[in-house]
């Protein structure tokens, strides 16, 4: 159950609120520091900063209400009533996009690629916290484990219609590991000075998509669009991202390298893991009891298509220095 | 072919040697824009007359950077204060959750009404009925009559069955014996099952059967699929209940069948019609018109007294059209899937539907009623050597044989899954259960030892 840090006023202020915003105050100093670093603009950040988290919070509770329609009485209670309800993530990343976005319209910074550099640091760092909230509230739902009762791969939640202690995949724990590990690695791309601006937004699209699409598909309360209940929206939106983030690096290795013919066998290879974790999907969806495997040999599809775009940005980069 | 690079190293090199070379040679290139730079001079030389207006316009914009920086910092400060304050209050709130287990008030007096009843019957035994039996037999059972038990509506767990009360069994005198024993529960209704009937594999009867529930659960087969049928008696009618993932309508969550059994002491449960994955028929829950979309779907309906009503596709299009029709039968729930099988007897045939694929094999389930309070599910599914799943046609055929009097679809595929003691009773598709939105679960009425 969702627990109280303490009570203000009429009104309780619980664990995970707190921790959220403790989350959000992250993602700003990261963004700040990410940001700021590679010569950004102090104006144009603090524009930024309330644009993302206003956005964020709108377009986090629009998806929510596109996803959870029956939750909310009517659209206008649920964009006027923040009081309750939920707030789906892909909505805060639309937000601090359209922030972004925003920002270089107004001609305060013209650099886009390093606003979003800035931001998928940011985003690690808030997600890193963030995903803690799981401790303080009943909203991580994984598998139930009989065997594993510890972290880091399981942790109890109530049920809350019987009250009940269930052990189930600490998915946001291991979302918030992956987090972590990502941002640790995007922050160490980002201080290399050759690092081209929108790079680490690359490397954020392909990695944390590719995770989220494995991740995801673990939860019992995932966001579903209302024309498709299989796949989830995260999954869908975290494969959307890999793939966009592969075309690019690709269309950029045949821009520096010119078009050789054995990349058509990388692009094959990168095809056929990204089909191979689709069918890996389909399959754990109905073989529920084979998740292991199934997760297992969908992280090695995703993870080697992934690789290969990471190969390709190295080869694009050695050219240029070569050059 | 090759890709060239906007800027060839043969480029670089021609730019940087430029001050030397002969231009004449050259395509000449075009004037570069001026950019104000912060290192240069900013005094005007008699060659750069030019030079400073970029200047000026420079220390223009520092000017405004300033100002817009004092009254845009402190503003985005301040907003990004009130947004995290606002955060705090309102991100990461819970939902309205489930009612849990609530304190049973009218639990515990039905139980204080059996036990009292129980004592006057056997108080009311004349002495000398035993004392003028010349043969030792056993002493007559007492006469029981069906005590009322009800569960409140606003409860979301039912209390516990008793564990000792579950059974399974293949023997035929033991399931007679049963019968016997709960002849006073059934009350003269007739059952579909036989105790000597043909059932499928090891014929096994898993039964239930207390006070305010009798269940039995077994398997037949019939042209060429299993069919898993758990035929259940309850006392009251609010021991048949809907139980939606999470505890609430439109939650976020979705489990298996068993685990939701299981969270609310179910003593059969069935999937119910899977109400977040379509948006089809009028979803009715604690009595309240939740979503309609009556165009395609026909709609069960189930109302205070435990009976099942059907609308019918176009009849009810409109949330004010179903919440008219809910207050007037007193419904409490519906179930949105469909086609209706069977309606007050009369077998219901389609050629289409809007909902499911009915002309083709495909996993089936289905609720029957088959008295007051007298009820079946059943899947059909493929097990073991017997490969065919049927039609609606087919599947109505079966249906029809157990002589309900209302029959309706539920959610087939691998959504079609009957449990019982938390146990899956059938094989679902692919052999597992998926994660689905909601149930239907019968729950014994007698209170459980808290």
């Amino acid at each position: 159950m969702d627990r109280v840090a303490f009570i203000s006023g009429s009104g309780f202020i619980y664990w995970s609120s707190l921790v959220l915003t403790a989350a959000a105050v992250i993602a700003v100093c990261f963004f700040l520091w990410a940001y700021l670093k590679k010569g950004g603009s102090l104006l144009a950040a603090f524009v930024m900063i309330p644009l993302a988290l206003g956005a964020s919070l709108i377009l986090g509770r629009f998806v929510h209400w596109y996803c959870r329609t029956d939750s909310y009485d009517s659209f206008l209670e649920a964009m006027t009533d923040y009081s309750s309800g939920g707030y789906a993530l892909l909505g805060v990343f639309a937000g601090c996009l359209l922030a972004a976005a925003l920002t270089r319209l107004l001609c305060l910074h013209r650099d886009l690629p390093a606003m979003l550099d800035a931001m998928s640091i940011a985003a690690c760092a808030g997600l890193t916290v963030g995903r803690l909230s799981f401790f303080f509230n009943s909203a991580d739902r994984g598998q139930i484990l009989a065997s594993i009762r510890s972290l880091p791969l399981a942790y109890p939640v109530v049920n809350a219609v019987s009250g009940a202690l269930e052990y189930r995949l600490a998915t946001f724990v291991l979302q918030a590991a992956v987090a972590l590990a990502l941002l640790v690695g995007l922050c160490l791309v980002h201080g290399k000075p050759r690092t081209r601006p929108g790079d680490v937004c690359l490397l954020f699209m392909l990695w944390y998509g590719a995770s989220q699409v494995v991740l995801d598909s673990t939860r019992y309360d995932s966001l579903f669009f209302r024309s498709n209940g299989f796949v989830s929206m995260v999954q869908v939106f975290g494969a959307v991202m890999m793939a966009m983030a592969m075309v690019l690096l690709s269309v950029r290795l045949c821009k520096r390298q010119g078009f050789r013919f054995w990349y058509v066998l990388l692009w094959i290879v990168q095809l056929a893991a990204i089909v191979g974790a689709g069918f890996m999907e389909y399959y754990v969806q109905r073989m529920g009891s084979a998740a292991l495997l199934a997760y297992t040999i969908m992280s090695v599809c995703l993870i080697t298509a992934v690789m290969i775009s990471v190969a390709m940005r190295a080869m694009a980069a050695k050219h240029k220095k070569r050059a | 072919m090759a890709y060239k690079p906007k800027y060839s190293s043969k480029e670089k090199q021609i730019r940087t040697a430029e001050p030397l070379r002969d231009t004449s040679s050259v395509r000449p290139e075009p004037p570069r824009r001026a950019s104000p730079s912060p290192a240069r001079d900013p005094r005007p030389t008699p060659e750069e007359p030019r030079q400073s207006q970029p200047s000026r316009q420079s220390t223009v914009q520092r000017i405004t950077s300033v100002i817009l920086g004092l009254l845009l910092i402190p503003a985005s400060l301040y907003l990004s204060f009130l947004l995290l304050r606002f955060m705090v209050g309102s991100v990461g709130n819970p939902k309205p959750v489930a009612t849990p287990r609530a304190g049973n008030l009218q639990l515990s007096q039905a139980v204080s009404s059996y036990v009292s009843d129980r004592a006057r019957e056997v108080q009311a035994l004349p002495e000398e009925t035993v004392e003028e039996t010349t043969v030792p037999t056993e002493p007559p059972k007492p006469v029981k009559v069906k005590t009322a038990y009800s569960l409140p509506p606003d409860t979301q767990v039912a209390p516990e069955p008793d564990q000792s009360l579950f059974g399974k069994t293949a023997d035929p005198l033991a399931l007679e014996t049963l019968l016997e024993e709960a002849d006073w529960f059934i009350d003269g209704q007739k059952l579909y099952f036989n105790p000597r009937g043909e059932r499928y594999g090891e014929k096994l009867v898993n039964y239930y059967f207390d006070d305010s529930i009798l269940a039995l659960t077994w398997q037949e087969v019939f042209s060429g699929s299993v069919y898993t049928i758990s035929e259940v008696l309850v006392s009251d009618a609010s021991q048949f209940r809907r139980h939606l993932a999470g505890g609430v309508y439109g939650s976020d969550t979705q489990y298996l069948t068993t685990e939701m059994a299981a969270s609310v002491n179910a003593v059969v449960a069935s999937a119910g019609d899977f109400y977040r994955f379509r948006d089809f028929g009028a979803v009715v829950y604690e009595g309240k018109a939740r979503r309609v979309e009556g165009t395609y779907a026909e709609t069960c309906y189930v109302d205070q007294r435990g009976d099942l009503h059907f609308t019918y596709a176009g009849e009810v299009l409109t949330t004010k059209a179903v919440q008219e029709y809910v207050d007037a039968n007193d419904i409490v729930f519906s179930l949105a899937f469909g086609p209706v099988l069977v309606d007050n007897g009369a077998l219901k045939e389609h050629t289409w539907y809007g909902v499911g694929e009915i002309t083709e094999g495909y996993a089936r389930s289905a609720l029957c009623q088959m008295g007051p309070l007298h009820y079946i599910v059943m899947t059909a599914n493929t097990t073991g050597q017997y490969q065919d799943i049927p039609t609606v046609a087919t599947f109505q055929q079966f249906v029809a044989r157990t002589g309900c009097i209302n029959a309706y679809c539920l959610d087939g595929g691998q959504t079609a899954t009957i449990v019982m003691n938390d146990q899956l009773m059938n094989r679902p598709v692919y052999g597992e259960q998926r994660k689905i939105s909601d149930i239907i679960y019968f729950a014994t009425a007698l209170p459980g030892e808290e």
